[in-house]
């Protein structure tokens, strides 16, 4: 039970991450050149479309929802006319291990404060 | 050797060592990066693509250099006049069994161009690139009906 919070604490936040990164990624000026990184706000509606859904305390989801940007799919994997911008995948690629790290050290701290480690 | 971090290199490399196997490889194009309109227009045959490595973390040894760990993309593209789901089940397993396989995927034997360097009947343990795995495969949703995609994702150190 000691362990709870810090599961919580260390799952938002790397969620947090994981959402801030992915919003930055579709969050290119209005006027960049197309199909260029990070992906350009021109409609905006890409970049509304990414949610963060907390469907527990430790299970945390980061999505594109596909009733506001239905081209969302199009964009993340390319098409024969446009060339793929993994405004999502690319995240986990690049900071998976990152994430990992970060809650390891979470737990790794909250065990030898209770005196386990 | 591949050049230090060179994602240009790794990418080479692993377009050559699939260019370079047998059938069915060889009834595919192997294209190095995004297969645009123009490329899969002017295709012969059915397209496999190989994109960048990311990197996705680093591995410290104590006392030698530090590797990378990189992730890389390596898609199919058919349409149904080419074979279509079928052929995409053809390459499914293909990828599996290659990637899959250490002792397969380390020892095919290929000959690659680097930094004006030629090394013939080269492998990719040779150019300091180890395959640790391979997850996939996922389906890509397609514009065209007629097209039909799939992607594994290979885990390497390099």
């Amino acid at each position: 039970m000691a362990l709870y919070p810090v599961s919580a604490k260390t799952v938002a936040k790397a969620s947090d991450f994981v959402y801030k990164e992915t919003k930055k990624n579709v969050a290119g000026s209005p006027s960049a050149a197309p199909q260029t990184s990070p992906v350009p706000r021109r409609s905006t509606r890409l970049f509304r479309s990414i949610k963060r859904k907390i469907e527990n305390v430790v299970q945390h989801r980061v999505f594109s929802d596909d009733s506001v940007a239905p081209h969302n799919v199009f964009v993340h994997y390319g098409t024969r006319r446009m060339k793929p911008r993994r405004f999502l995948g690319d995240v986990l690629t690049k900071y998976s291990r990152k994430i990992w790290a970060m809650m390891d050290k979470d737990f790794t701290e909250a065990i030898q404060k209770i005196g386990r480690i | 050797m591949i050049r230090a971090n060179n994602v240009a290199d790794i990418k080479e490399c692993f377009v050559q060592m699939l260019d370079a196997l047998s059938s069915p490889w060889s009834d595919w194009e192997i294209v190095s990066g995004w297969p645009d309109r123009t490329i899969l227009q002017a295709a012969q045959k059915d397209v496999v693509y190989v994109l960048s490595p990311i990197k996705s973390g680093e591995m410290q040894n104590q006392g030698g250099l530090t590797r990378n760990y990189w992730d890389m993309v390596i898609g199919f593209w058919v349409t149904r006049d080419e074979g279509g789901p079928s052929e995409v089940d053809v390459f499914q397993s293909n990828v599996l069994n290659l990637f899959q396989n250490p002792q397969t995927v380390q020892g095919s034997q290929f000959t690659v161009e680097i930094a004006s360097t030629t090394y013939t009947d080269t492998t990719l343990k040779e150019q300091g690139i180890y395959v640790t795995g391979i997850s996939g495969p996922i389906e890509i949703p397609t514009e065209e009906l007629n097209d039909f995609r799939i992607e594994f994702t290979v885990n390497l150190t390099a």
